[in-house]
C-alpha cells in the first residue's frame, strides 16, 4: 500500500488539502456570483400584483372583481391589501412569455399568477409557484379541474375558470349521438394552425381508439403513438379533406361566425354561449328566444382553463393566497359564470355539491340577480337564467368525460410538434407513422422534433 | 529528507528502467503491430484508430461538460496542476528532486515537505471526486428530459418581424444540445414611435393610473423587451432617456463606444427609478427606403441606360414625369406609428413641388392608409389574391427595401399576410419594382439590449449576448437586408435556405436593384413629427363612449367585449393625434351621463399634449360598462364640441330603438334645431357590434347629421384598432 499515506502527519496533511478542495468546492458551488451588477427590484410593497391576459370576460368582471377585493376587508375588520390586475395581452403565447420571463428571471414583480392549465407543470417545475396549503374546501372544486394545479402531490394552482368543448347546435337541428355522426355532420371545428388544432385533434383520438393516450402523467409508448394515435389521425383526414376542409382555416372566432353564418353545428367552449347569445341573427326577432342550442360534445372532450397560483416570489404570500381564495370562491366563481360568461371551477357555483352534482341539478342565477343591477327600460338580458341554465348543464355534463391534455414541462414544444405532425397527415405530406411515433415522443420530452 | 519514509522512492519505480520499459512497450507494440502466429503483423490501425475515436469522443464529452460549468475549469485546472506536481514527486528520482531542490530543501524540514506532498495528494483525489460527482450528476441531468429553455423578449418594428422570427427561429435551433434547445424567442412588432415613447416612460404600461380610486386594472405592450431593434438610430434616439439610463454602447466586433442619449424629446429622466435601461449594441444591417412602382409603370419608366441611384428623390419624381407616369399619390404609412414612414416623410416633402399642406395630402392617399409597411404592402397582396382589380399604376409607395423584398418574394407580412408563390400569376401581376435616391434615408436597424429592474440576471443578459454574437455569424443580410455598408451581398452558391436581396434581382430584372446606396441617416423623429404636424390640418376631436351595460356584452369580430374593443380603438386614436390637434373625452349611460359633472371618464377638451392624451387613455383603461343606455340623440347633444370644426366620434354597439324612444321626433330635431347651431359637425358613429350601420337607431340618427365629407357611419372589423384608426382619422384630416 505504496500510494496510502505512511505516518499520521501524512494522513493529517492528506485530509487537510482533501478537506481544503471540498471546502473551496463547495464554496464555489454554494455561493452565489455577485459579481454581475443586475438591476434589482425592491420587492418592499404591500399592494398585490395579479397578471394575467386581457380581460376578456364579459362586463370585464375579472376587473370587476378585483376592485371588488380592493373594496373589501379580512373578517377581523381590516382592509384588504389593494390588487392591481396587469393585463399582458391578448395572446395566451405572449402571455406565458411575459409571465415565464418575469418568474424565470426571479422577479418580485407578480403575486398572484393567472395561468393557462397547460403551464402548471412547466411553472411549478421551473420553480416559479408556492405551493398552496390553505386554500379552503378543496372538495368543492370540479376534481379533474382541481388536478390540472397539481404537479408531484402538491397542489399549486387552483381553477379560475374551465374549458371544456360543447356542441352548439343551430335551432331544429338534431345533435348527432355518436363521435363519426358528428364528423360527419356540417359542423365547424378549430383546425387552424395554433393549439386549438392539438385541442380538436387530441378529442378525435380519444373518441377513436386512443382513449386514455396522450392525456395527464401517463406517457403512452411509441408503439401506442404508431398503432392507435397515428391511425386515429389518418382516419381524421379524410374528413380533413373532405367536409370539414373549412375548419382548416377556423381558430374559434372564425368558427363562431361560420356558426352565426349557417353551419349548422360547432364544436367551441363554453365562452362562445354569450357571443353567440348576442348576436343578432342568432336570436328570433323580438330578441327574446336564442336560435341555437348547447349542449355536451357526444364523447371526450379536452379539459382547458385557467388556473390561479402563487408566485414563489410574492414578497406578500398570504396575502396573495387569500387573494386567490377570494377569485376562486364560491360568489367571485358564480359571478364570472353568470355575468362574465366563464364557466366555473367549482360545483357551488352551478348550485351543485360534490355529493349531488348531476347535470339535472344545476341550479344557477342571472347576473342582475347577483348584482342587482337591473336591466334599463327596453334592455333584455342576455343570457337569462333559463340560458345560463342549460349552457351550466352541458359544462357539467361535459366535465364527467373531460381529459386534460398531456401534463409535461414542455407542453408548448409538445403541441408545435403534434400539430405540426397532424397538419403533415392531414397534407399527406410524407410522414410515417415510425417519424410521428417518434417526433411526438421525443417532443414530450422537450426536445425539438419534427415529422 | 527521510529516504526510507513513505516519501522515498519506491524500489523499482520511477527511473527504474524495467519499469519505463514496461511503459513504453504497449505503445512501442501498438506502433508496430502485434507479432501473428505466422510470423507476419496484424495491421496495427484499427486498435490505434479505435483507441484514437474512443479517446477523442471521451475528451469531447468531458470538455463539454467542464465548459457548460464555468466554475468546472477552473477546478479541472487546479486538479491538474495538482496532480502534475505529485505525480512528478512520484515518478522523478528521490535523488534527483533532491539535488534539485537542495538549495531550498537544506532550509526546509522534510517532515513539512512530506505534510505538503501528502496535502497535494488529498486535495488531488478530493478534486477526482468532486470531478467525477459534477460529471455523474450532469449525466443524469442529460439522462432526463430537457431543461427548460430561456425566454427572450425581442421587439422589433413590423417591417422586420418576417427577417427577424426567421433569424430567430434559426438561432433557437443552433442552441439546441442533443434535441434540447438552450433558448426560446418570442419576436412581438412595436406600435410605433409615439406609443413607444409612452410605453417606456411608463415601465410598458400603455398608461399611468387615472386616479387611486380606479387603479385595479394596468394593461402593457404586450412582454417586456429584453432586445428592441427599432428600424433606425433616430427611432432609438427619440425615446427620452437620463443619462443613467444608458451603458456605453457595443459595437459589432465587441469595441465600446461612447454613448450619448440624443433624445429630441429632451433627455430628462422618465421616471424616479430610471428605468429602464438600454445598451445599444451595434447595427444589424442595412435597408433603405426606396420609391416604388408596380410593374407597368415600371416598364414605362425602366431604362436599362440610366443608372440605378438617382441623386436626387426630385430627380426621380420628374423622370416617372418624363415618361408619362403622372403619379396620382406616393403611399405611406402612417407616420405616428411607422418610424419607416417617419424617416422618408422629409425627404418626400423636399422632393415633390408645391409646400407641406400639399405634399401631405399627396402622400397620405384615401384608401391606402396603413399603420406600417407592412400592412400596407399586404393590402396590395390581398387584393391581388382577390383578382378583381388591376394594380394601381399610379400610385408610387414608399417603404424599406426589405419590405418591398419580402412583399416580391412572397414571403409572410407582418401576422396579417402569410406566405404565397410570387411566382403565382396574381402576385406576379401586383409586384413592385423599387427605385433608388441618394437623399433617401438607408434604416440601420439598431441592436438594442434593454435591462428591467427586477428582470435584470446574468444568465439573461448571457442570452443576450449570445443572439447578438449569433447575429455577428449569421448576420440579417441572409434575410434580405444590405450589410453596414449599404452594398448588396452575393448569395452563396447552393444556399437555398435564406432570402439575399440579391436574388430579388432575378424577379425585378435587371439593373434595378442599386448594388450600393448612400448612409444617408434618418431625420430626428421629434423634428419631423413637428413639421408633419404643421403640414397637417389640426383637427378638433370630441370622443364620445358609450359605457352603457350592454358595451359589456360580446364585441363582433374579435374576442372580448365591446367596451374593450371601444376603448382599444380610441386610445389608438388619441396616440396618432399630433400635439397642436384638440382632442376630449365623455362617457356616457344612465349612470354616467355624458354632461354630468361628476361623471368618472369625462376629460374636457384640450391640446393633445402628451400629458393630456395620457389623461384620456388612463380613463379609457378604467372605465367600466353599467346602467342602461343614454339615448343616441341625448349623448349628441349632451356633447362638448370645442372649438374649431368640430369632429364628434360616438362608440356604440349601436343600442336598439326600445332604449331610444320617440325616435322621430329625436332625429328631426337633430337634423334641423341641433344642426343648426352645429352647422360644420361631422359625426363618426363607431360601432362595435352587434348593430350594423343599417340598424336602427343609428341608421336614422346618422341619416340626420351625415356629414357631406364623411362616413358617417363605421363598423369596426378584424383588422388591427391601430389601422381603423389611422383611416378614421385620415378621412377626418
Amino acid at each position: 500500500m505504496r500510494f496510502l499515506p505512511g505516518d499520521r502527519t501524512a494522513w493529517i496533511s492528506a485530509a487537510s488539502g482533501a478537506v481544503l478542495v471540498l471546502a473551496a468546492g463547495l464554496t464555489v458551488f454554494l455561493w452565489p456570483d455577485d459579481s454581475y451588477p443586475a438591476m434589482k427590484a425592491d420587492c418592499h410593497r404591500e399592494e398585490l400584483f395579479v397578471a394575467g391576459g386581457t380581460d376578456v370576460s364579459l362586463k370585464n368582471q375579472r376587473r370587476a372583481l378585483i376592485r371588488q377585493w380592493n373594496g373589501g376587508r379580512y373578517p377581523d375588520g381590516r382592509p384588504h391589501p389593494h390588487a392591481t390586475l396587469v393585463e399582458v395581452s391578448d395572446s395566451t403565447d405572449l402571455q406565458r412569455s411575459q409571465l415565464k420571463a418575469v418568474q424565470e428571471s426571479g422577479s418580485c414583480a407578480y403575486d398572484v399568477l393567472i395561468m393557462d392549465n397547460t403551464w402548471t407543470a412547466q411553472f411549478a417545475e421551473g420553480g416559479f409557484l408556492r405551493p398552496l396549503d390553505g386554500i379552503g374546501d378543496l372538495r368543492d372544486f370540479f376534481p379533474a379541474a382541481l388536478r390540472t394545479g397539481e404537479r408531484d402531490g402538491k397542489q399549486y394552482a387552483v381553477p379560475f375558470n374551465v374549458d371544456v368543448g360543447l356542441l352548439y347546435v343551430h335551432e331544429g337541428e338534431t345533435p348527432p349521438t355518436g363521435w363519426p355522426g358528428l364528423l360527419n355532420s356540417d359542423i365547424a371545428l378549430q383546425l387552424a394552425d395554433y393549439d386549438g388544432l392539438t385541442v380538436n385533434a387530441l378529442e378525435a383520438v380519444w373518441n377513436d381508439g386512443g382513449q386514455g393516450l396522450l392525456t395527464g402523467d401517463d406517457r403512452p409508448s411509441v408503439e401506442e403513438l404508431r398503432t392507435r394515435v397515428y391511425p386515429a389521425l389518418v382516419r381524421l383526414t379524410s374528413r380533413a379533406r373532405g367536409p370539414l376542409g373549412p375548419s382548416r382555416r377556423y381558430e374559434e372566432l372564425g368558427s363562431i361566425e361560420a356558426f352565426a353564418s349557417g353551419t349548422r353545428l360547432m364544436r367551441n367552449w363554453p365562452y362562445a354561449f354569450s357571443s353567440l347569445a348576442t348576436e343578432p341573427r342568432m336570436r328570433t326577432p323580438d330578441g327574446g328566444r336564442l336560435r341555437f342550442g348547447v349542449t355536451a360534445l357526444p364523447g371526450r372532450t379536452v379539459l382547458g382553463g385557467q388556473n390561479l397560483a402563487v408566485s414563489e416570489q410574492s414578497p406578500n404570500p398570504d396575502a396573495a393566497a387569500d387573494l386567490v381564495e377570494f377569485l376562486s370562491g364560491t360568489g367571485s366563481q358564480r359571478l364570472l359564470f353568470s355575468c362574465g360568461g366563464f364557466a366555473p371551477g367549482r360545483y357551488s357555483a352551478l348550485g351543485l355539491t360534490p355529493e349531488r352534482h348531476s347535470p339535472a341539478d344545476v341550479n344557477v342565477r342571472a347576473c342582475s340577480s347577483l348584482t342587482g343591477e337591473r336591466p334599463g327600460p327596453g334592455e333584455t338580458e342576455l343570457p337569462d337564467r333559463a340560458q345560463l341554465t342549460q349552457l351550466g348543464r352541458a359544462v357539467v355534463t361535459a366535465l364527467e368525460r373531460a381529459e386534460p391534455r398531456p401534463v409535461t414541462p414542455h407542453y408548448g414544444t409538445f403541441s408545435g410538434t403534434f400539430r405540426g405532425c397532424v397538419q403533415k397527415i392531414f397534407d399527406r405530406g410524407g410522414t410515417d407513422p415510425e417519424s410521428f411515433a417518434r417526433a411526438v415522443n421525443r417532443s414530450l420530452d422537450g426536445e425539438a422534433a419534427s415529422c | 529528507m527521510n529516504e526510507t519514509g513513505s516519501g522515498g522512492t519506491p524500489p523499482g519505480r520511477l527511473g527504474d528502467d524495467e519499469n519505463s520499459s514496461a511503459v513504453n512497450s504497449p505503445s512501442t507494440e501498438a506502433s508496430t503491430g502485434p507479432p501473428t502466429g505466422d510470423g507476419t503483423r496484424a495491421d496495427p490501425r484499427p486498435p490505434a484508430v479505435i483507441l484514437g475515436i474512443c479517446s477523442g469522443v471521451i475528451v469531447t464529452v468531458v470538455m463539454k461538460h467542464v465548459y457548460a460549468v464555468a466554475w468546472l475549469s477552473t477546478l479541472v485546472t487546479a486538479a491538474v496542476a495538482v496532480a502534475v506536481i505529485v505525480l512528478g514527486l512520484w515518478l522523478v528520482p528521490r535523488r534527483q528532486v533532491k539535488d534539485a531542490l537542495k538549495p531550498v530543501v537544506t532550509k526546509v524540514s522534510a517532515r513539512v515537505v512530506t505534510a505538503v506532498a501528502w496535502g497535494a495528494a488529498g486535495a488531488a483525489v478530493m478534486a477526482l471526486v468532486l470531478l467525477a460527482a459534477a460529471g455523474v450528476h450532469g449525466l443524469r441531468e442529460r439522462a432526463g428530459s430537457c431543461a427548460q429553455p430561456l425566454d427572450l423578449r425581442v421587439l422589433t418594428t413590423p417591417e422586420a418581424l418576417t427577417p427577424l422570427r426567421a433569424a430567430a427561429a434559426e438561432f433557437a435551433d443552433h442552441s439546441e444540445d442533443r434535441g434540447c434547445r438552450k433558448y426560446g424567442v418570442t419576436v412581438v412588432p412595436e406600435a410605433g414611435p409615439v406609443p413607444l415613447y409612452d410605453g417606456f416612460r411608463l415601465l410598458w404600461r400603455r398608461s399611468a393610473p387615472a386616479d387611486e380610486r380606479h387603479a385595479e386594472g394596468e394593461q402593457l405592450f404586450g412582454p417586456q423587451p429584453d432586445i428592441w431593434i427599432p428600424s433606425s438610430t433616430a427611432e432609438y434616439d427619440f425615446i427620452p432617456k437620463a443619462p443613467g439610463q444608458v451603458a456605453p454602447s457595443i459595437q459589432a466586433g465587441g469595441r465600446t463606444a461612447p454613448s450619448g442619449t440624443g433624445s429630441a424629446a429632451g433627455a430628462s429622466a422618465p421616471n424616479g427609478a430610471g428605468d429602464p435601461k438600454f445598451r445599444p449594441r451595434g447595427s444589424l444591417g442595412t435597408s433603405p427606403l426606396v420609391l416604388a412602382l408596380f410593374t407597368k409603370a415600371h416598364e414605362s419608366v425602366a431604362d436599362p441606360i440610366a443608372a440605378p441611384l438617382a441623386t436626387k428623390t426630385s430627380d426621380l419624381l420628374s423622370r416617372f414625369e418624363d415618361v408619362d407616369v403622372r403619379l396620382r399619390a406616393i403611399a405611406r404609412p402612417v407616420p405616428e406609428t411607422s418610424s419607416a414612414a417617419l424617416a422618408v416623410t422629409p425627404a418626400l416633402y423636399d422632393a415633390l413641388p408645391g409646400d407641406d399642406s400639399k405634399d401631405e395630402r399627396f402622400t397620405g392617399p384615401a384608401g391606402l392608409v396603413a399603420p406600417d409597411a407592412v400592412s400596407l404592402l399586404c393590402q396590395f397582396r390581398e387584393r391581388a389574391a382577390a383578382q378583381d382589380s388591376d394594380p394601381p399604376d399610379d400610385i408610387a409607395v414608399a417603404v424599406p427595401e426589405q419590405v418591398l423584398h419580402d412583399y416580391d418574394m412572397g414571403r409572410p407580412l407582418g401576422d396579417r399576410c402569410g406566405a404565397v408563390d410570387p411566382g403565382a400569376a396574381p402576385y406576379a401581376k401586383w409586384r413592385l419594382h423599387p427605385y433608388y435616391a441618394t437623399d433617401l434615408p438607408t434604416l440601420d436597424y439598431p441592436f438594442v439590449q434593454v435591462r428591467w429592474r427586477g428582470q435584470d440576471t446574468e444568465e439573461r443578459d448571457a442570452a443576450v449576448t449570445e443572439f447578438r454574437r449569433w447575429l455577428d455569424r449569421h448576420p440579417l443580410i441572409r434575410q434580405g437586408f444590405r450589410d453596414g455598408r449599404g452594398t448588396v451581398p452575393p448569395a452563396p452558391e447552393g444556399d437555398t435556405r435564406h432570402f439575399y436581396l440579391s436574388r430579388l434581382q432575378r424577379t425585378v430584372g435587371d439593373r434595378v436593384i442599386s448594388p450600393n446606396v448612400a448612409l444617408t441617416s434618418a431625420k430626428g423623429v421629434q423634428e419631423t413629427l413637428d413639421r408633419i404636424g404643421a403640414a397637417r390640418p389640426r383637427i378638433s376631436v370630441s370622443l364620445m363612449l358609450d359605457v352603457s351595460a350592454s358595451m359589456g356584452g360580446a364585441a363582433q369580430a374579435r374576442e372580448g367585449v365591446r367596451l374593450a374593443r371601444g376603448t382599444a380603438f380610441l386610445r389608438s386614436l388619441v396616440s396618432q393625434l399630433q400635439s397642436n390637434d384638440r382632442v376630449g373625452l365623455q362617457v356616457s349611460s344612465q349612470k354616467a351621463p355624458s354632461d354630468g359633472a361628476g361623471t368618472f371618464g369625462n376629460v374636457p377638451q384640450d391640446t393633445a399634449s402628451p400629458d393630456h392624451k395620457n389623461a384620456i387613455t388612463s380613463r379609457l383603461q378604467a372605465v367600466a360598462s353599467g346602467g342602461g343606455d343614454q339615448p343616441l340623440s341625448d349623448a349628441i347633444a349632451a356633447a362638448d364640441l370645442g372649438t374649431g370644426r368640430p369632429n364628434l366620434i360616438l362608440v356604440t354597439d349601436g343600442q336598439s330603438t326600445r332604449t331610444n324612444p320617440q325616435l322621430s321626433s329625436r332625429v328631426r330635431w337633430l337634423a334641423g334645431e341641433f344642426r343648426g347651431r352645429h352647422p360644420d359637425l361631422r359625426l363618426t358613429v363607431v360601432l362595435t357590434g352587434p348593430a350594423t350601420c343599417r340598424s336602427a337607431p343609428v341608421k336614422q340618427i346618422v341619416a340626420a347629421l351625415r356629414p357631406a365629407d364623411g362616413p358617417g357611419c363605421v363598423a369596426l372589423t378584424g383588422a388591427s384598432e391601430v389601422e381603423q384608426a389611422a383611416e378614421l382619422l385620415s378621412g377626418l384630416r
